[in-house]
């Protein structure tokens, strides 16, 4: 693991390599950027084995996103990705699951079609697919937006629905068929020049959930040694109001703030802070080094239960410490580097992205991740 | 009080006292008095690479939406 933490944070440091002056283009309207990312992680709370085993996973995952300005009305962006998922938890299962979850995968794409309707305002359309081994999603959504205030304002909303079913391997690794969950999601966000340097948001998401909203091969232990698959509602009402802040301090220094309240019905509350402090770097394209944290904490789900707290009278139970009450941290680095304006680098590339953080909540897991990207304007 | 959650509604106080600051009210502001907020790091969207670290942490703690990443749905995961 410390190896592939290693070449990833290597790769990430090549990115200056290709930031050499090539040929003079232009831009046309089409934007492909290719990203990769790599996380692990290691705990021992792992919710596949009750809450106590090795929560060992890596994802490797390559993205593909497409940004086209058909006409002046126009516009498409496109995401194309597979997450490889390796989880030693899951591996542990019995039965035909086991050898199938040595290398899940992932594939996902999402397409969204923009139409301008005059100077001032759009509407877009988008279609989600994605599957993996036992989860498959087809999801379709509309959005709006407008512009007040001679474009200090904007207003935005979007609404999206998600129709994705759940094969239930259970707690031994078996197939037991299928069931459904459904999610709507509603969106809206007002964004606000605040004066010469800054720019605020609001934005606020409510989530419906119904369904099978369990995982089937999530373990709870019982008294007695008994062990059984976790059980949770089958609806969930999740809001969240997020709140932002972007400030420049003169040409060379930018600050984000952002903060996030959440609240749903299976009494988690949660607060998130996160800061970035950009840095612009004296080369000749627009390029900024960016250290950045991040901290939250939530209180736990009236569900959930460590190994052994439960008595097996509970309507509803999970060992599953995401849900649990913890803090959580990250902390990392982040560099984008820009060719200069009608300039490209080697292979045409006109921009570089790359971005390491560690993450670790207080119940003992730590995490990775490294993101590299790069793209060409075309 | 945690001291996680003292920490936390500190920056939150902290957020707004620096908007209060920063801004005195919501100014028009004309396209060619636009130049402090052009840049890059200013535009609503973070780094593309950001939301790789987004997702993580829906995958690892119990809330999401509203930081332009998941709201839930999608994936085995939310």
């Amino acid at each position: 693991m410390h190896l592939t933490r290693l070449l990833v944070a290597l790769l990430c440091c090549s990115a200056p390599l290709v930031a050499q002056d090539g040929a003079v283009g232009g831009d046309q309207g089409l934007e492909i950027d290719f990203l990769v990312s790599y996380y692990d992680q290691d705990g021992e709370h792992s919710a596949v084995t009750g809450g106590t085993g090795t929560e060992k996973q890596e994802v490797l995952s390559p993205v593909v996103l497409v940004s086209w300005a058909v006409n002046e009305d126009w516009s498409l962006k496109a995401d194309l990705g597979i997450d490889q998922i390796s989880s030693a938890s899951v591996d542990r299962m019995d039965a035909e699951l086991s050898s199938a979850s040595e290398l899940d995968a992932r594939a996902f794409t999402d397409v969204t079609a923009t139409r301008r309707l005059d100077d001032r305002s759009a509407v877009s359309f988008t279609l989600g697919l994605s599957t993996e081994y036992d989860y498959r999603s087809v999801s379709a959504g509309l959005g709006y937006s407008r512009d007040f205030n001679e474009k200090n304002t904007t207003l935005a909303g979007s609404l999206r629905h998600y129709e994705d079913v759940v094969e239930l391997y259970d707690i031994d690794g078996i197939k037991r068929g299928d069931d459904s969950r459904s999610t709507t999601n509603a969106n809206v966000s007002l964004t606000q020049v605040l004066g010469q340097k800054t720019v605020g948001f609001v934005e606020f998401d409510a989530t419906i959930q119904s369904g099978f909203l369990s995982t089937p091969f999530h373990e709870v232990g019982f008294p007695n040694g008994v062990v059984v698959a976790e059980r949770l509602p089958d609806s969930r009402r999740r809001l969240a109001l997020g709140l932002g802040l972007n400030h420049s301090f003169g040409r060379n220094v930018v600050q984000r703030l952002h903060y996030r309240l959440y609240d749903d019905d299976w009494g988690i509350r949660a607060h998130s802070i996160s800061a970035e402090t950009h840095f612009r770097l004296p080369t000749a394209g627009e390029s900024w080094l960016y250290p950045f944290v991040r901290f939250h904490t939530q209180t736990a789900s009236d569900y959930f239960g460590p190994t052994g707290s439960f008595t097996g009278r509970e309507e509803f139970y999970t060992s599953d410490w995401d849900l649990a009450e913890v803090d959580t941290d990250r902390y990392g680095l982040g560099l984008r580097l820009a060719a200069p304006a009608g300039k490209k680098w080697l292979l045409g590339i006109r921009r570089t992205d790359l971005r390491v953080s560690f993450f670790t909540r207080d119940d003992g897991l730590e995490g990775f991740t490294g993101s590299f990207g790069f793209g060409w304007s075309l | 009080m945690r001291p996680r959650n003292r920490l936390v509604r500190r920056g939150l106080l902290g957020l707004f006292a620096l908007a209060t600051l920063a801004t005195g009210g919501c100014a028009t502001v004309r396209p060619w008095e636009r130049e402090g907020l052009s840049s890059q790091p200013m535009q609503a969207d973070g780094s593309p690479c950001a939301r790789f670290d987004r997702n993580v942490d829906v995958y690892r703690e119990g809330a999401a939406g509203a930081n332009g990443g998941k709201s839930g749905g999608g994936c085995g995961c939310t």
